[in-house]
């Protein structure tokens, strides 16, 4: 038969014995063999044979025909801890409430921990989808002038920067990023307007990872007139139609022109960790629009020295330039994985991190689980309390130290593991109301988590329970059968014992965390309350305006005044809330002369109405004089100087604010009133003319900075946003008026406005955040806190059940009683509020130092933490001591 | 009745033991169950299945001869106990009862 030359694959069979169980080989491996031979002489190839005998094999892998482990089963060890695991079960059972309460604030220290993990992986992880975020490099511009004008910016405006990869041979490519101003897109009747929009370089894929869902990485943007879009945008433009090849219309921010543009490919959606979030790429048309300002990205080789990099940079601007080159002229080269936690230039992208706050995070997240598990070692220690005796029995018995240290951690890992699934759960569940606080997307991998979560588990366990452990196994066994000595945090045990540490550590955490969020609180009341030396109430703001609409200006203010629920109307450069980012210096007659000695100012471009549409207070003079009247604007290119004319020729009037007089020289507001001033920024310079008015100190910025020297002018070329001062309660039927005369005057232009509280409530987003976060994990921690307290005072009673039944029997009433045991507990507290204070003061004054404008740190706010943990301790001593003291002492004394 | 929990499978494989009276082993079972089903079915199926009969009381089982094709190794062979023969005896009367109770309408 042909089958005697084969035989089953030796490896499988080699396998089925290693892990089959004696009992069972012979008739298995019998089994698996016919069936092997039945289908060699059923004509079955014999490859295809030993195939199935594996799969056979592979298959039998299963409970049935596993070694039972007959060697652990008859050692001690397995025995031992198959009893050890049933005296835990028991125990648990036995006292199930505490040991719930000893797992569920372990668990809500970890869902902390796990939610706070989760958003520093997210802070650290920005930029990291870009395979080759270590080699990329952002080059950014600081400049600095003896005036005392010094803004880093985070993009460039020269444009020989271009060269950088001829000139410095490290550098692989540069890639501009510009035009990031919005596009107002036209797709057949629909109008939008779409952030995120760059025009760049056709290389970009090949620096970033942009990958493309559509399209080829290569011809993508290489053609002029070409462009790239995300399939978020895909979605919106043209819902589930294939975008590629359509054509979209763009109007430019600066002209009205409509060009039109080919769709040559679909990006995927970047996840949110990026400094540079991009929806839509637009090809350049030429060389020459590569030029002024841009966001610029250079890739250089693998391993290079920036420090070398820089040099041969600074050699090529003077090559280029001249001596005079660096003047007040600062190059930086960022790498693109700090942008996000240690930039923070003027025009950034948008806002990034800050890596203080991590920092912070990280330091609360250490201490919510230290009080974890200061709570964990806490209860465990004090449960094991009833648990003397068996451990007296288990000495008696024979067992070693070293045994009793086993079983005791044994019991707390396992007890930490299910707190850790329990805090997992948890954590998922607030997750998305904390990605909402935070702006969070969780990205952390869901093994890396159980991982991490998973060592943290068995660190904490073996951590919590090694106090316990010790002292378990030091006890002398006779002494725990004879007596009911047991320990405890009463006076016995000596003043500093561990416990109390542990207990007043747990009040120190909670007070810092409690009473920094109140002060956090009050500052943020403060920033929004504050009253700003202006009205920002029912004024909506049109920012960014572009050009041609600007220059319409004047129609939409006449079509709009008088209008009802309108009290007026105007217009500025930077609107109230953003940082005015253009400065100059100001020279005044009889002062100051010369330009080079004079104060550096920022210019806010008026119309006529601001100080009353804002609800400014001037402190002496007038408004700006209406003389100055709207002009149709020239024409202007820019070549020939001819911006520089025009902005010279014009008749000024100014007006400052009360920081800018000061910063001239004059002491009072009437001093100031018709000295000639002007302003000059570099080519541009405006023409002498008298202040017409003093302004009291407004805040145009965030209350984190000073008051800036301002002065204000009227000039309708540089105005860029619209205000509208309303004075209604029908706000729906004011806003469809303001939108009709919009779409009348300007109907390539989607009506976009916002509301100037808001913009100033914007302005304090992250602090929001920052102070919900803190919210957040205060309550935690106290919550924390508390269930330990709790579970502890109760069993601490338990112990003196006897001595609380004497004292009651010697005529002790109640309210002695709760002093009596609260005493302990509020010198503990104290204790900890002595550490708590000092610590708190110095975080939250670090803290209020990125305010220029704060509160000061009140008393009030220590003394009603302090107030509010002291009501929550005497209320939990008082409902234990209700609790273990309630029935008659005859009962508990006659017991045993 | 809720004493005696068999799944369908291991009902099947119940019956198929009483079957192959006296020539029970999971090779043949296999044979068997394709057989009579039509389907094919891997042989540590069937073994799980009968490990865990024996155990629930269902089955007893001794070994037997080597026979062909094994090497030399003795099979095991597999009875239906007095206990599988009462389950298998109440499922059929259950089911029996049951199906006499569907209304003739619902058949047609």
């Amino acid at each position: 038969m042909s089958h005697e030359k084969h035989f089953p694959p030796p490896l499988a069979l080699k396998f089925f014995r290693w892990y089959c169980r004696k009992d069972r080989l012979e008739e298995l491996e019998g089994d698996l063999e016919e069936s092997f031979y039945t289908m060699l002489h059923a004509g079955k190839a014999p490859r295809l044979a030993n195939l199935i005998y594996w799969w056979n094999v592979i298959r039998c892998f299963r409970s049935y025909a596993f070694k039972r482990s007959a060697t652990y089963r008859s050692t001690n060890t397995y025995a031992m801890l198959t009893n050890y695991l049933k005296v835990i079960r028991r125990n648990f059972s036995k006292q199930r409430a505490y040991a719930l309460l000893n797992i569920g604030g372990l668990a809500i220290g970890f869902a902390a921990f796990i939610l706070i993990a989760i958003y520093l992986h997210f802070e650290i992880s920005f930029e990291n989808f870009h395979t080759k975020s270590d080699q990329i490099y952002r080059l950014t511009v600081h400049y600095t002038s003896p005036s005392g004008y010094d803004t880093h910016f985070a993009r460039v405006d020269t444009d020989w920067i271009n060269g950088i990869p001829e000139e410095i041979p490290e550098a692989e490519k540069l890639i501009r990023f510009q035009n990031h101003e919005p596009k107002f897109v036209r797709i057949g009747e629909e109008k939008f307007r779409q952030d995120n929009a760059f025009v760049t370089d056709k290389d970009v894929f090949e620096v970033f990872n942009f990958p493309l869902t559509k399209g080829d990485t290569k011809t993508a943007l290489a053609e002029p007139l070409s462009i790239v879009i995300s399939e978020a945008v895909a979605e919106k433009y043209f819902a589930n139609e294939d975008p590629m090849g359509k054509e979209i219309f763009i109007t430019g921010y600066w002209s009205t022109d409509e060009t039109v543009y080919k769709i040559t490919g679909m990006m995927k959606n970047l996840a949110s960790n990026t400094h540079l979030p991009v929806d839509m790429l637009i090809s350049f048309r030429n060389e020459a629009e590569r030029s002024w300002w841009a966001y610029t990205y250079v890739l250089f080789q693998e391993g290079t020295n920036m420090v070398s990099v820089q040099e041969k940079l600074e050699a090529m601007a003077i090559k280029i330039n001249g001596d005079q080159a660096l003047q007040g002229t600062e190059f930086v080269f960022q790498r693109l994985s700090d942008i996000h936690l240690h930039s923070n230039l003027a025009r950034e992208i948008k806002p990034n991190g800050s890596i203080t706050y991590v920092k912070i995070f990280v330091l609360v997240a250490i201490l919510i689980l230290a009080l974890a598990v200061i709570n964990f070692m806490n209860l465990t220690s004090a449960m094991s309390i009833a648990r003397s005796k068996e451990i007296g029995v288990r000495k008696i018995l024979g067992a070693e130290s070293q045994q009793i240290v086993f079983y005791s951690l044994t019991e707390s890992v396992l007890f930490s593991m299910a707190a850790a699934g329990l805090g997992l759960i948890l954590a998922f569940l607030v997750l998305p109301v904390f990605s909402e606080l935070t702006g969070t997307e969780n990205l952390l991998s869901p093994l890396a988590l159980v991982a991490v979560l998973l060592g943290v588990a068995v660190i904490t366990g073996l951590l919590g329970g090694f106090y316990p452990a010790f002292v378990l196994s030091s006890f002398k066994p006779v002494n725990i059968i004879k007596t009911s000595k047991v320990f405890s945090i009463s006076k016995k045990t000596g003043r500093f014992s561990i416990k109390r540490v542990l207990i007043s550590l747990q009040f120190s955490i909670s007070i810092l965390l409690i009473a920094s969020a109140m002060i956090a609180r009050q500052q943020f009341v403060f920033l929004n309350e504050k009253n700003l030396g202006m009205e920002k109430d029912q004024v909506i703001a049109l920012p960014g305006v572009p050009d041609t609409v600007k220059d319409k200006f004047k129609l939409f203010k006449d079509k709009l005044e008088g209008q009802p629920g309108i009290k007026g109307v105007s217009a500025c450069l930077e609107v109230p809330s953003r940082e005015i980012r253009d400065g100059g210096a100001v020279t005044a007659e009889g002062i100051q002369e010369n330009v080079d000695d004079a104060p550096s100012m920022d210019i806010q471009v008026i119309d006529h109405d601001f100080i009353d549409v804002m609800g400014m207070e001037l402190l002496a003079g007038e408004p700006l004089p209406k003389s100055l009247a709207y002009e149709p604007l020239p024409q202007l290119t820019g070549a020939n100087n001819d911006v520089e004319e025009y902005l010279l020729s014009k008749r000024r009037a100014y007006l400052l604010n009360e920081t800018a007089m000061h910063a001239i020289g004059w002491q009072s507001p009437e001093e100031a009133i018709g000295k000639n001033v002007d302003w000059n920024q570099g080519t541009y310079k405006l023409a002498k003319g008298p202040v017409v008015g003093v302004v009291k100190d407004f805040h145009q910025e965030t209350l984190k900075n000073k008051v800036d020297p301002i002065i204000m002018v009227f000039e309708p070329l540089w105005l860029r946003t619209f205000l509208v001062k309303l004075e209604t309660n029908d706000v729906a039927s004011t806003m469809s008026v303001i939108e009709g005369a919009w779409n009348e005057l300007f109907p390539k232009y989607p009506f976009e406005y916002q509301f100037l509280d808001e913009l100033y409530e914007n302005l304090y987003k992250n602090e929001r955040q920052q102070l919900q976060l803190l919210y957040l994990l205060s309550g935690l921690a106290i919550t924390i806190a508390f269930i330990g307290l709790f579970g502890l005072i109760a069993y601490s009673l338990k112990t003196r059940v006897k001595e609380l039944a004497i004292r009651k029997v010697m005529g002790a009433n109640f309210t002695s009683l709760i002093r009596l045991i609260g005493k302990e507990y509020l010198l503990v507290m104290l204790a900890g509020a002595a550490l708590a204070i000092p610590l708190s003061y110095f975080w939250v004054s670090k803290w209020l130092e990125n305010f220029a404008y704060r509160i000061d740190i009140s008393v009030m706010s220590y003394l009603i933490t302090l107030a509010g943990i002291c009501l929550l301790l005497i209320a939990t001593v008082a409902l234990q001591t209700i609790k273990t003291t309630g029935n008659n002492p005859a009962d508990t004394l006659r017991e045993e | 009745m809720e004493n005696l929990k068999l799944g369908n499978f291991e009902e099947i494989v119940l019956l198929l033991v009483g079957v192959l009276y006296n020539g029970a082993y999971s090779v043949a079972i296999v044979e068997e169950y394709k057989k009579q089903t039509g389907k094919s079915i891997n042989i540590s199926a069937i073994h799980t299945v009968l490990y865990r009969l024996e155990e629930k009381g269902f089955l007893e089982s001794k070994l037997g001869e080597a026979g062909d094709f094994r090497g030399g190794k003795r099979k095991r062979l597999f009875y239906l106990t007095p206990y599988a023969l009462k389950a298998l005896e109440e499922i059929a009367s259950l089911r029996e009862q049951l199906r006499s109770q569907i209304p003739a309408i619902s058949i047609q």
